[in-house]
């Protein structure tokens, strides 16, 4: 489970939210606007802020009035989809805005930096599947070395100059293992896990071309009132090509506000047949029939159908959802 | 508009609005390397390769891993993860094994100057857990692995009765249906009608993602890569005399393929890059990933051996339909 899951999907919600799904439709959207630029922007600005590092990674200003505008359009389409729907809780907001802008922070520097991103994948991989070496939090910091020293604070001390040995070793990028074990042994002691990076990316020549235009925004589509239709017909085909499992947990789940279970609206627009739900569903149409009064299923329910745990529902249905946000927006329909 | 209209538009545009969910990308410690490990779930599984289809950061991200993951398990001395100990149990197992059922070791397979080398079983050990427990499992039933995903059921192939063939290649079948193609540009033929044109429609779902131009050879390469592990449909419309009829035509359902997923290819050329010689890990995973043909193919190029477990595997494989 994401860390950004771990704070939304806990049982009780935030009052504030609990408050807003209750408004009338007419008045939601500015309640949403008050949270977010009375609550969540400043606090986001203050992250971004204390956010700015040194040496290879750094914020400008306008990197950071990027990552700003994405984490207040994430927010935006995370709390409409909450005011919508009873299942699908925050409970501390605060708690999700600060993740909400760490992992957009990480994402921004991931498209700017992928080499360097790499690199820390592969440092971080071998760091933790190595018997021989750890990477642990230690005073606030992630922190790297021998296993043995797990727990330990990062040493902050230069370390005196390496022999051609050693240095041979670290240069090595075949056996990054091995590399690190010789940095280790060399420094005595543990250190903090982005000076490794930074020294492995010099040592193993390790760079960035300059960055790319920044991919725009995902733009939400204006609301028309004259092609409900062609909307719900452009949502059905997306669903369709989901995977199984991910298209399962979505429909099976799907609620709506004003109707018991959203699935009507397909039949009653003549989008999509009951027969070509039960096929979507991978369900015989009798079987359909016979449990459609009982729809929306929890996702225990679903869960047993699927054979897996409710956890992995509530990830498959948040999995389908993005990739229905990434599609759809690009046909400008959300 | 009446109100029975913006009820429902309202309703439609509620509900397009529920389903937006910050997209966000693969997290390393959740999906990216456990996928690297191999030992993500169905479930997760499912998500992280729904996830790279549209997501070339976090695509690029995990295959740069995936090769590290690889690399790093050819050197190291202690692997930690659970698939590198279940490997070792099971060399050691089939070592046990093999010892209890033979009285004397075999003579060492020959290397045959034209033919692919198989190793003795005892020392069948790839970088790759997966690869050696797949390679010890066909050795020890004797039978290749069933496909992982199954193909499209839409028969084994679709054969048409009542067109008149025109000294077609492939018999009055519509090709590929019911398998797993590799390329994501394959080849498709049909049945020749003698002065016809044809016109190939290629769909994923209900949507229309190619489209040839007026053909007048019954066959087409297509001409756009197709999504990886997507299933895909196809007809073809033959126009001759004034007149247009579909293939198959109804009631047949159309021909049915699927193309071999990313993970999948990705395996299988990492396998034929590191062992090119080894016809038994490529007839293994080939009939992992549902590619029949060629897993019957590689299973030709396997040298007589000394091993009897070889020999019953490929005399079995050889004796199916």
């Amino acid at each position: 489970m994401s860390q950004l899951d771990r704070v939304a999907h806990h049982s009780a919600g935030d009052s504030r939210l609990e408050r807003l799904r209750k408004k009338p439709e007419s008045e939601r959207e500015q309640a949403i606007a008050e949270l977010i630029d009375g609550m969540a922007r400043p606090q986001a600005e203050r992250l971004v802020r204390s956010a700015a590092r040194t040496g290879s990674e750094a914020l400008t200003a306008e990197d950071a009035e990027d990552v700003l505008a994405t984490v207040s359009l994430r927010l935006l389409t995370k709390l409409r989809a909450v005011a919508a729907s009873a299942d699908e809780p925050i409970e501390r907001l605060e708690e999700y805005v600060t993740t909400l802008t760490v992992n957009t922070i990480n994402d921004h520097f991931r498209r700017r930096f992928p080499q360097r991103t790499r690199l820390k994948n592969r440092l971080r991989y071998t760091l933790t599947r190595d018997a021989r070496l750890s990477l642990w939090t230690a005073g606030g910091q992630l922190v790297c070395g021998l296993s043995r020293w797990r727990g330990r604070t990062a040493a902050t001390e230069t370390p005196a100059s390496r022999d051609d040995v050693t240095e041979r070793r670290l240069r090595d990028r075949g056996r990054p293992a091995e590399a690190l074990i010789a940095y280790f042994e060399h420094c005595g002691a543990p250190r903090r896990f982005e000076t490794v990076v930074d020294l492995m990316s010099v040592l193993w020549h390790v760079t960035d071309a300059p960055a790319p235009a920044a991919a725009p925004a995902v733009e939400l589509a204006a609301e028309t009132t004259s092609e409900s239709r062609r909307l719900l017909a452009d949502l059905w085909r997306e669903i369709v090509q989901l995977p199984p499992m991910q298209r399962k947990a979505l429909l099976l789940n799907l609620r709506h506000a004003e109707t018991s279970h959203a699935l009507d609206l397909f039949v009653l627009t003549g989008v999509a047949s009951h027969d070509a739900i039960a096929a979507t569903l991978e369900m015989a149409r009798a079987t359909l029939e016979s449990v459609w009064s009982e729809l929306p299923f929890d996702d225990i329910r679903i869960a047993g159908l699927l054979g897996v745990t409710r956890q992995q529902v509530i990830n498959l249905r948040k999995s389908a959802r993005e990739r229905l946000t990434r599609r759809l927006s690009r046909k400008k329909v959300m | 508009m009446t109100g029975e209209n913006e009820l429902l538009d309202r309703e439609t545009r509620a509900l397009i609005a529920s389903l937006g969910e910050p997209v966000e990308h693969l997290d390393f410690d959740a999906h990216l390397a456990p996928y690297a490990d191999g030992t993500l779930g169905p479930a997760e599984r499912e998500i992280v390769e729904s996830h790279i289809e549209d997501c070339a950061l976090c695509r690029d991200e995990l295959d740069d891993l995936r090769r590290h993951a690889r690399g790093a398990v050819a050197t190291r001395p202690q692997w930690r993860t659970m698939a590198a100990a279940a490997s070792l149990a099971a060399a050691v197992i089939a070592t046990v094994v093999w010892t209890a059922s033979h009285t004397t070791p075999p003579a060492p397979v020959p290397a045959p100057a034209t033919s692919a080398p198989v190793r003795p079983p005892e020392t069948i050990a790839y970088a790759d857990p997966e690869w050696t427990r797949l390679v010890q499992q066909s050795l020890d039933t004797s039978r290749l692995p069933s496909p992982e995903i199954p193909p499209p059921a839409s028969g084994s192939e679709v054969i048409l009765r009542g067109v008149t063939p025109d000294g077609s290649p492939n018999g009055g079948k519509l090709a590929p249906s019911g398998v797993v193609v590799e390329s994501t540009r394959p080849t498709l033929t049909w049945p020749a009608t003698r002065g016809a044109a044809y016109a190939v429609t290629v769909l994923s779902g209900r949507q229309e993602i190619a489209r040839s131009g007026s053909l007048t050879e019954p066959r087409w390469t297509v001409d756009r890569d197709l999504p990886r592990g997507g299933t895909i449909f196809w007809q073809v419309e033959v126009s001759k005399g004034g007149t247009s009829s579909l293939l198959p035509s109804l009631p047949t359902p159309p021909p049915a393929f699927r193309v071999l997923g990313l993970r999948e290819h990705d395996d299988l050329v990492l396998a034929r890059n590191r062992h090119p010689n080894d016809a038994l890990l490529l007839a293994v995973l080939s009939a992992r990933y549902g590619l029949t043909a060629e897993s019957r193919s590689y299973l030709k190029q396997i040298a007589p051996s000394g091993d009897p477990r070889v020999r019953q595997l490929v005399q079995k494989a050889q004796d199916l339909p």
